[in-house]
This record gives structure tokens, C-alpha cells and sequence, in this order.
């Protein structure tokens, strides 16, 4: 009897509370995941194996293993996906960095000026109605069908959450900062540069954030309308072939891509942001 | 008008200072009167404190003084000049201590000298921000990031940033309306010490009649719609004010006074 009281009341109610969650809320997260996605190759291979659907329509999940393994093999032996998995980085990166600056600029200028806020704004409001991928032929009239349209099609797509959350962020300084700058007289630039850009930084870095993700997408519509030697030409030329399991390998490639531009931008946003808990 | 006396001048003088603004409700548009004549001079190492209930127009005073707002009328004179802004001899600090979250401790203090000097005069003043934190008792914390200090602490910080350009005139907003009862009582003595310890000359703004009485040489006690000052007491409370001295009669009457006259007006006015 001694020991059942020696019991902490607490714990009999932290075991009782577990005894009433159920199988799922006790398995862990990275078992379930793993099941999940085991029960979908599963249906996959059912609907493949059962179904009669052609290899040519929707390959099984061992086909698309294969020729993810031949993409793989190809692009680190430097082969043809490697050179387009190249060519694609340089297109995005450059894109990605483009969109940054225009995003940057003009989000200070609507954000720190009234003719910005005013005259500037309404249009980029109007030009990020548009549906942007329509633009996609007259980049390649414009750029040509170098790297360039790919390059100008990814900014094109990107800049906008930049220069948003850039003016967002620098409008969102906080009032009582903003009251103790003006009675230290501070002047307009040193209002924007000591208080408005660090406050915003976190604003910034999620619009960065977007724009990493959209910019891989710009690159891959400019391949698909003015061709080249990237990525998005080989999915292209793959998906005319109907060798879908490369479609699938290759679009792999480019998610791996779009990732890592997002996980630098989040590196670092770790090192500016640092302040922020 | 008043020439500039060299010596026994007041350091402030307000002159009638009205603040009002159109307010438009249902169609019609009212006057309201946010300050109305509100007149009083303050002696160089006078401690003074606007108390009243909120929105009695005590912070657009003190906004006023500060140049964060302009003034409808009446003249705000520093050291015998009309103030037409911001002004360097005032230094300022608010409810919240609005330090920069990406600066450390020091940075912050420094933020005065660094925006009207410069970088330079801010690393050459860095010592006497070292100073000031040591007295403030945060001189261990000087390169730690405001999100490591407990409310007290960040308080204490913005006082260091207040006092490091030497100002003539402090300019306090519910300084320490933000912190816990415990916390507050010690601010309180704290920034007593160091008003003493520099001759500082200083205005609060509170809602506490306590602190009013605790800090001030001079309480105003303001009224609202007009807000206008209703009455001043000179509070003769020995220095250095200690904690033991809330507890005595002397104290009390004062506190008891200010009490009356604050609820007692809103009573009859209730009544009209």
C-alpha cells in the first residue's frame, strides 16, 4: 500500500491521460511518415500492376527509381544532366539575385517615400495581377533564347514578394522607436538605415524566401517556351518522348535546387534574424 | 517679453500652451481641447510630476515639450529660447524602453550620439556609457542584446540612453508604468538617486499619485476636458526619498490631497 502512495498524483495522471491517446498520437512522427509514404508507392504499384495503365502513361514505382538512378548516375559522372543541371543553377541563381535587387529597391522606395506609396505601388499591384507566365513568350523575343529570358522570366516572377514585404516591413516600424528617433532628430536616412531596414529584415527574408521558390519556377517556364540547355529543356524533351520516369527524376532535381536557394536564404536569415526570438 | 536671465532663469517655461484639435462626429465637427493654458516654470535640479487620470491630456504635454507635437498656442521657452522642436538639451524616455532588439546594451545607450555625432563621437563617448551602466548596475550586461534583460533592466538601460547625451531636461512618459508593483517601487528610488546625484531636472508623467509624490518637488495635477492644470503641490518630503517614507502621515496627506482633488472633480462634473 506504501508504495501505490509514494506515487506522484501528477504521474498516475500523465499515464492515464496516455492510456486515452490513441495509436497514431503515440507513434512517432518519422515512423508515421515513412508508413505514409510506403502505403503510397503501394496504391501506385497496385494501380500500375491492375489497372492495365500503358508504362508510357504512369510508369510503376520501380521504373521511376531506375531512371532516377540513371539521372543521378549521369549528373554526378558529368554527363548531359549535369551540363543542364548547370546551366539551370546559373539561370537561378542569377534570377533569384535579380529579383532580390529590384525587390529590394523598390520596396525602400514605397516603403520610405510617398511618391512610392502613392505612384509606384498601384502599378506593381497591377503587374502582380497578371497572370506573369503569359509574359513568357515576349521574354524570349525580348532576351532571346539564351540564358538571359530565363534569367529576366525567373526576376520577373520573383521580385514581387520581395518589394511587398520589403515595404510592408519598413511601414510596420515600430511607433514608439519611430517617436524616440524624431526626438533624437534623427534625418530620413538615418531613420531608414538605423531603424527601418534592421526592423524589417525578418519581412525581408520571408519575401527572399518566396522568391527563392518562385524564381526556379520562372527558370523552368522561360526553358519551356525559348528552349536552351537547361533542366526545364530536358523535362520538355523527356515528356515529348513519353519517358515519364526521367520527367519525374528530373523534377526531383529541380525541387532539390529550389531547396537548397531556399535553405541558403535561410542560413542566412539565421545570421541576420538572429536577434529576433 | 521675459529676457533671458543668466541666472535664476527656468530652465522650462510654459506660457499658456494649448493643444487642440477638430474632431468630426455625427456631421458636426467639435473643438477638443487636448491642453488647454497650461502655464509653469521649472527650476534647474526640480523634480516635477504631471499626474492625472488617462487621457487628461498629461502625455501631449509632455509631447509638446519634447517637440513630438506641435503646440495650437502659447509658447514652451528652454533655458529662455523658444523650443520649436526636438532639442538636443532634452532627453527623453517612454512606457516601453523601445531599446533596438539588434544592438547590444552599450550600442543602445550610445544610439544618441551616434545619430546626432556621429560613429566617432559614439566610440569616444563609449567610457562614460560604461559608466553610466555601471551606476545603473547593468554594467555586466553592457554587450548582451536587450532580449536577454528582465523589464527592470531594459528600463534601466533606456535611462543610461537618456542620460548619455547629458541632457538639461528629462522628459519621462510613464516611465515605469509597464513594470510589476515590486520592480516599480525600486525604479522609483533608483531614479531618485540619480536625479539627485546629477541635479537632473526632470518631468514624469504618471497615473500613479504615489510616484507622482515619491519622485517630485512639484506635482501637477491635471484635469481633463480641456485638460488643464487644476492645481500644483509642492511636495516638501525630505531628500533622498526612501521606501519607509510611503508609510508616513506627511506622505499620505499629500497622496490623500491629490486623491481628492482628482476623483472629487470628476464627481461634480459627473453631476452637470
Amino acid at each position: 500500500m506504501s508504495e501505490t502512495q509514494s506515487v506522484d498524483p501528477e504521474t498516475l495522471i500523465a499515464l492515464a491521460e496516455n492510456e486515452r491517446k490513441t495509436l497514431v498520437e503515440r507513434m512517432p512522427q518519422w515512423l508515421l511518415v515513412l508508413l505514409f509514404g510506403a502505403a503510397i508507392v503501394g496504391v501506385w504499384q497496385g494501380a500500375v500492376s491492375y489497372s492495365g495503365i500503358s508504362e508510357l502513361v504512369l510508369p510503376g514505382p520501380y521504373q521511376v527509381l531506375q531512371d532516377l538512378i540513371f539521372t543521378l548516375k549521369n549528373l554526378f559522372s558529368g554527363g548531359y544532366v549535369a551540363h543542364a543541371t548547370w546551366i539551370t543553377l546559373v539561370e537561378v541563381v542569377f534570377g533569384f539575385a535579380l529579383a532580390s535587387a529590384i525587390g529590394l529597391t523598390l520596396g525602400m522606395i514605397i516603403g520610405a517615400t510617398a511618391f512610392g506609396r502613392k505612384a509606384i505601388m498601384p502599378y506593381v499591384v497591377a503587374i502582380n495581377t497578371m497572370p506573369k507566365v503569359a509574359f513568357a513568350p515576349l521574354f524570349v523575343a525580348w532576351f532571346g533564347f539564351g540564358i538571359e529570358s530565363k534569367i529576366m522570366m525567373a526576376a520577373f516572377i520573383s521580385f514581387f514578394p520581395v518589394t511587398i514585404n520589403t515595404a510592408a516591413g519598413l511601414a510596420a516600424t515600430d511607433s514608439s522607436m519611430a517617436m524616440l528617433f524624431r526626438s533624437l532628430e534623427a534625418n530620413r536616412w538615418q531613420t531608414l538605415i538605423k531603424l527601418q531596414m534592421p526592423f524589417a529584415t525578418p519581412y525581408i527574408f520571408a519575401g527572399l524566401k518566396l522568391a527563392a521558390v518562385w524564381s526556379v519556377i520562372g527558370v523552368v517556364v522561360g526553358e519551356y517556351m525559348g528552349g536552351g540547355e537547361g533542366l526545364g529543356e530536358l523535362v520538355r524533351v523527356a515528356a515529348s518522348q513519353l519517358r515519364v520516369g526521367r520527367v519525374f527524376a528530373q523534377i526531383l532535381l529541380l525541387s532539390l535546387m529550389g531547396l537548397s536557394v531556399f535553405g541558403f536564404v535561410t542560413l542566412l536569415e539565421r545570421y541576420f534574424v538572429r536577434w529576433k526570438k | 517679453m521675459h529676457a533671458p536671465r543668466p541666472d535664476g532663469a527656468p530652465i522650462l517655461r510654459l506660457t499658456n500652451v494649448n493643444k487642440h484639435y477638430r474632431r468630426a462626429r455625427q456631421g458636426q465637427s467639435d473643438i477638443i481641447h487636448a491642453a488647454k493654458d497650461v502655464s509653469f516654470d521649472l527650476e534647474r535640479g526640480q523634480l516635477a510630476s504631471l499626474v492625472g487620470a488617462s487621457g487628461c491630456g498629461k502625455s501631449t504635454v509632455l509631447k509638446m515639450i519634447a517637440g513630438l507635437i506641435p503646440a495650437t498656442g502659447g509658447e514652451i521657452q528652454l533655458k529662455g529660447d523658444k523650443l520649436t522642436g526636438p532639442n538636443e538639451q532634452i532627453g527623453i524616455m517612454f512606457q516601453q524602453p523601445t531599446l533596438l532588439p539588434w544592438r547590444s546594451v552599450l550600442e543602445n545607450v550610445l544610439l544618441p550620439i551616434e545619430i546626432r555625432e556621429g560613429r566617432g563621437a559614439a566610440k569616444a563617448a563609449r567610457d562614460r556609457a560604461m559608466q553610466l551602466l555601471q551606476m545603473a548596475g547593468l554594467a555586466e550586461f553592457a554587450h548582451a542584446v536587450p532580449g536577454e534583460l528582465s523589464g527592470g533592466m531594459a528600463q534601466r538601460a533606456a535611462i543610461c540612453r537618456m542620460l548619455v547625451t547629458q541632457p538639461e531636461l528629462l522628459l519621462l512618459d510613464e516611465p515605469f508604468g509597464a513594470l510589476d508593483e515590486f520592480t516599480r517601487e525600486q525604479m522609483n528610488v533608483e531614479f531618485e538617486r540619480i536625479c539627485r546625484s546629477r541635479e537632473a531636472t526632470a518631468i514624469i508623467v504618471t497615473h500613479s499619485i504615489q510616484e507622482a509624490v515619491f519622485l517630485a518637488d512639484a506635482v501637477f495635477v491635471m484635469s481633463p476636458r480641456p485638460g488643464r492644470i487644476i492645481k500644483r503641490i509642492e511636495i516638501d518630503l525630505p531628500r533622498p526619498r526612501t521606501s519607509d517614507m510611503i508609510t508616513s502621515t506627511r506622505f499620505n496627506d499629500y497622496v490623500r490631497e491629490i486623491h481628492d482633488l482628482l476623483f472629487g472633480g470628476e464627481k461634480e462634473a459627473a453631476h452637470v
